[in-house]
């Protein structure tokens, strides 16, 4: 049973000028102790996915369809009040907001280890800023938020993050809001300690090059649909989709001798998204048959892709 | 605790740039320190109550009486003294009732949303349209006036203005990233709106009540004047000037002392407010 299932996700927002299809038909898994990506532009749906998992969406205007599975027990707003912070934790884009400005960072860390029904362990907790490269953990516990730098308060959130021992880490664009340098270090972090104490990390992000050293298994996401999954050796080697095949390579490279290949068009209108295919419009090699619906199809054991186009 | 003491005399040196915040602090102290002793230093704690001697009625101020006699020959001075108890526990009394119900429903009409937030804030706008002064007289004229029912009368029209500050507050705290965060531990509604967004709220509901003193001074001050609210022989601010206004101009002592003691007390908390408002670099 994977720790995290998601079946047939739908996402529909309710505005003044319609309702936009935001998260189509997505079904996602991820297995204890796997690295998942979930890699695509602004606007693809990422971050509306991570929400949805963890109920942050408001309830009134949105319309949230589907089934999802933590360890096999349905997730609604009563199973949340139990596994959240305890069993799941998130890291968010930016550090600097997400810790509360009147609080010292050891009353905050405390409230996190209340949730699990404990009170904040000493030793344990600065082991663990240790762990996260925070070199003088006694100083960090006793300052507020802004006595920190932006690469501080984002490894005391990552730290907050692993404090209860969660399965499922769900890190939406950690460190975004920082420079390149200290989200790569922070991702490495993240990852030793996955590796350590074998929890499942959900990564979203936009940024091809930090998957690459991340991640097991990576999903693409092209305006609210899953459009190719893989491992990432075989997904950065042979992509299977268009839209795939163009990110990669639009991929910056020092070594490389061009500049890389942006492409062309803009993300669909949600509100009147193209029929079929989704990418269609943009796709080099649309066809007429583009315009049927496609669902996910198995190229081998571990790639799927939905395209109709033979590969 | 080191780091706290230092904290507290870098607000300090902050607070204290502002010469008029100093003034409206020591202007409060004052106030709270006088009153709160009373008994001790007034010259003539007696002349608090029912007290009269007619023969010394009307004096001007001399050095026997500071302030003069009233029309009982009471000293204005001590009555003075003891009238500010009586505003000072009124707006002690009104800000400890109105405060926390208007906070909560700021945070539950912010924070929740939905129904919740319609209800709440159509409330308030009902309660804003009537002006208090106006709304604290319709409260008196159905019961007898005393000064717990006008300390009642003034809270009951008082709270919505801390449900509109509290309610703007959450709306925006409740964006913030540290929200969603708690919301994603496992922190309770309950707990988000009480110990994470309420303590962020706390510089400007500061800043909002210490102003406030000084105008639940003004309102309670105005209502026993019309005579709604304390009773004679309790030591009235309002009270006292309504006893003195028809002897103007020939008697002007106890109208105008007891006229500036409310200019003092209002100008005290509205400087000590200003103060505190840029201590916490807050608009209210």
């Amino acid at each position: 049973m994977p720790l995290l299932e998601i079946t047939g996700l739908n996402v529909t927002f309710a505005g003044m000028e319609g309702r936009a299809h935001t998260i189509r038909n997505l079904d996602l898994s991820i297995e204890r102790g796997q690295r998942v990506a979930l890699v695509g532009e602004s606007g693809s749906g990422k971050s509306v996915t991570a929400r949805t998992i963890m109920g942050l969406l408001p309830k009134n205007r949105v319309k949230i369809d589907g089934d999802i599975r933590f360890a096999g027990i349905e997730l609604n707003d009563a199973t949340r009040k139990q596994l959240l912070g305890v069993r799941i934790a998130m890291v968010f884009q930016d550090p600097s907001s997400t810790l509360n400005p009147v609080f010292r960072i050891r009353d905050q860390l405390d409230a996190i280890a209340r949730v699990a029904g404990h009170e904040l362990d000493r030793d344990k907790t600065i082991a663990l800023l240790r762990s996260m490269a925070i070199t003088d953990p006694e100083r960090v516990l006793s300052a507020y938020p802004f006595q920190l730098s932006g690469g501080m308060a984002q490894r005391v959130l990552l730290s907050a993050a692993l404090m209860n021992n969660p399965e499922l880490i769900i890190a939406d664009e950690p460190a975004t809001a920082l420079d390149a340098e200290i989200q790569q270090r922070s991702l490495e972090l993240l990852s030793s300690a996955s590796r350590a104490q074998g929890t499942s990390v959900l990564l979203i992000t936009h940024h091809m090059g930090l998957v690459r050293d991340f991640a097991d298994i990576v999903h693409v996401m092209y305006a609210g649909e899953i459009v190719e999954s893989a491992p990432v050796e075989m997904l950065l080697n042979s992509p299977a989709h268009p839209y795939t095949q163009l990110l990669v390579k639009s991929v910056p490279r020092l070594s490389a001798d061009e500049l890389p290949v942006g492409i062309d068009g803009e993300p669909p209108d949600y509100l009147n998204p193209p029929t079929g295919c989704r990418f269609q419009p943009r796709c080099p090699i649309a066809q007429h048959s583009c315009s049927e619906v496609i669902s996910m199809k198995i190229l081998n054991r571990d790639q799927h892709v939905r395209c109709v186009l033979p590969h | 605790m080191n780091i706290d003491f230092n904290r507290t005399k870098k607000h300090w040196r902050r607070f204290q740039r502002n010469r008029a915040s100093v003034f409206g602090l020591s202007l409060v102290v004052t106030l709270l320190v006088v009153s709160t002793l009373a008994p001790v230093i007034t010259p003539y704690p007696s002349h608090s109550g029912a007290f009269v001697d007619v023969d010394r009625a009307y004096e001007a101020p001399s050095t026997r009486h500071l302030l003069g006699t009233d029309a009982v020959g009471r000293d204005i001075f001590s009555r003075l003294i003891f009238a500010y108890r009586t505003s000072l526990l009124l707006a002690a009394v009104v800000l400890v009732l109105a405060v926390p119900i208007g906070v909560v429903a700021g945070l539950a009409a912010g924070y929740q949303r939905g129904l919740t937030e319609t209800l709440i804030l159509r409330v308030t706008d009902i309660f804003l349209a009537i002006p208090s002064l106006v709304l604290a007289m319709a409260i008196l004229g159905l019961f007898e006036p005393s000064l717990p029912m006008a300390m009642v009368a003034v809270a009951f029209g008082w709270w919505p203005w801390y449900t509109r500050l509290v309610y703007n507050l959450t709306r925006s705290i409740a964006t913030e990233g540290y929200i969603s965060a708690a919301r994603v531990s496992g922190a309770r509604p309950t707990r988000i709106m009480l110990s994470e967004i309420l303590p962020n709220c706390s510089g400007p509901i500061l800043t909002k009540m210490t102003l406030d003193a000084g105008f639940v001074i003004l309102l309670g001050s105005s209502l026993s004047f019309l005579g709604l609210g304390a009773q004679p022989p309790t030591p009235d601010l309002g009270t006292m000037v309504a006893q003195g206004a028809p002897l103007l101009p020939d008697v002007w002592w106890p109208t105008v002392s007891s006229s500036l003691a409310i200019v003092i007390a209002v100008l005290g908390f509205n400087l000590l407010g200003e103060g505190i408002r840029d201590l916490f670099g807050v608009d209210v």
